[in-house]
């Protein structure tokens, strides 16, 4: 084999994908190829990199065993090591990129958010939708109730039921595949939508817990004052009697939105949401109490100039989600106020210019966000 | 010939500077969607080229390529 035939096949080389006999010819030339050896580390490397990235759609370890029991022994592939892995951990590959042995449900549903998600840019790909008329609920405590009907073990949500609890009344719902949701006392929800890319639940009042292990922007809950959109993550979502929310993110992102206004919310973060205005501003869980008032008053109570001065003055470092959405939402003749604290704190990336920020720069916007480290996976972000 | 005889060429790995896990999640996202949920899928969440090409209807030869494509397009990025 000369070096071109090699370095094409370099890419199976790594993944385990050739023959015994096909190996043997690599690394024979690998031995003594100056140039191929580089094409080779250079591989390694990159994928040695990939691999260390987090994954986003892999269910977690301690919930793939609840997602199995209910599809069924049938549907399990056997926990067989494939020739590829068998390669693979013959060094041939980092260990890291072992890849774990999967339910065949679980991949086809996985495969058919991750598809749908591009649909429309190119004929390539056949997205399948598996529809989910019902999802599964568990009485956790009490009696919570689906229409007139009280759960004593398990029972259905189907489209267009409610579930509700009462004070001493607690249920668990299972989001078809991708999560599960806790219902807390004095709540109610509704099933909206239940396919396998758009899980809607609304809740009209009350607490739910949500904890999801999907690609982004398959989980919706809509609440009297916006709609909650998970974007792989760990939430809890509270809805009083006015309408009014109160979100705080534990693990991943959730974006708000309503009438075209939006915030996103990394974990560690809390935002409030009021019928008719939609969501606030986000703040640290540990943000002054001072700075919450503030922000208040600035989302909600045409606070102003003097509230915006409150919180320039209260931010942290941490705080700095806060300050780049008051970027977005500032007058003009205040955003200059806005950047010069954040630039402070965190300045901004290379070609990221005080002038475009001004003049509100999208793509600035974004790389500056990008550059607060908050954790966002940036290829499920951008995938639409 | 074994893992450890591999040694000497993973020494080279510093070759390619890829920044750090910003840098390469920012080159994945520009990759063109096809290529990128490929290398996403396989790469990153683990999945064999027989499962992608299953569950998106395509061939495992199609499936390869643009995961090798996806490979090429994320070095050129990041060695630029």
């Amino acid at each position: 084999m000369n070096c071109t035939e090699i370095q094409n096949s370099l890419n199976d080389y790594v993944d385990g994908e050739l023959s015994l006999e096909q190996q043997r010819l690599v690394e024979l030339h690998l031995k003594e190829c100056s140039d191929c050896q580089r094409e080779f580390a250079l591989m390694r490397s990159l994928l040695s990199k990939t691999a260390t990235l987090p994954k986003s759609i892999t269910p977690h370890r301690d919930l793939w065993s609840g997602i199995a029991a209910r599809l069924g022994p049938q549907k399990i592939i056997p926990a067989q090591p494939s020739q590829e892995l068998s390669k693979r951990r013959n060094g041939l590959a980092p260990d890291s990129l072992q890849p774990p042995l999967r339910s065949s449900v679980w991949v086809r549903r996985a495969f058919a958010a991750a598809a749908v998600l591009i649909i429309g840019l190119g004929g390539l790909w056949l997205a399948r939708q598996w529809s989910e008329p019902a999802w599964q609920v568990a009485r956790l405590q009490g009696s919570p109730q689906v229409g007139s009907s009280q759960i004593t073990g398990e029972g259905q949500l189907r489209l267009g039921e409610m579930l509700e609890t009462d004070a001493s009344s607690r249920a668990k719902i299972n989001v078809g595949v991708i999560g599960n949701v806790e219902v807390e006392p004095n709540s109610r929800v509704r099933l909206l939508q239940a396919t396998t890319t758009n899980h809607r639940l609304a809740l009209d009042r009350g607490t739910i817990h949500a904890k999801i292990w999907a690609p982004p922007r398959l989980f919706f809950v809509e609440t009297p004052s916006a709609t909650a959109i998970d974007l792989g993550c760990e939430y809890t979502l509270a809805v009083d009697d006015h309408g009014a929310s109160i979100l705080r993110v534990t693990s991943g992102w959730v974006a708000l939105e309503f009438g075209g206004r939006e915030a996103i919310v990394p974990a560690g973060a809390m935002c409030v949401t009021r019928s008719g205005y939609g969501p606030g501003t986000p703040f640290q869980e540990d943000a002054s109490e001072r700075l919450r008032a503030a922000l208040q008053k600035f989302d909600f109570e045409h606070g102003g100039s003097e509230a915006l001065t409150t919180v320039l003055s209260e931010t942290r470092n941490v705080d700095s989600i806060t300050l780049w959405h008051l970027l977005l939402r500032v007058r003009n003749d205040e955003r200059a106020r806005v950047y010069d604290r954040l630039a402070a704190l965190v300045p901004p990336p290379e070609n990221v210019t005080r002038e475009g920020v001004l003049n509100g720069n999208p793509d600035m916007l974004e790389r500056w966000q990008k550059h607060l480290n908050l954790g966002m996976k940036k290829w499920w972000q951008f995938w639409q | 010939m074994g893992a450890e005889d591999l040694e000497p060429f993973d020494r080279a790995e510093d070759v390619l500077e890829l920044g750090g896990a910003i840098d390469l999640e920012d080159a994945i996202a520009k990759l063109p969607p096809n290529a990128r949920l490929v290398l996403v899928l396989h790469d990153i969440e683990g999945y064999r080229h027989e499962e992608i090409a299953e569950q998106l209807g395509i061939a495992v030869g199609t499936s390869k390529a643009q995961l090798h494509r996806a490979r090429k397009l994320l070095r050129e990025v990041l060695e630029q």
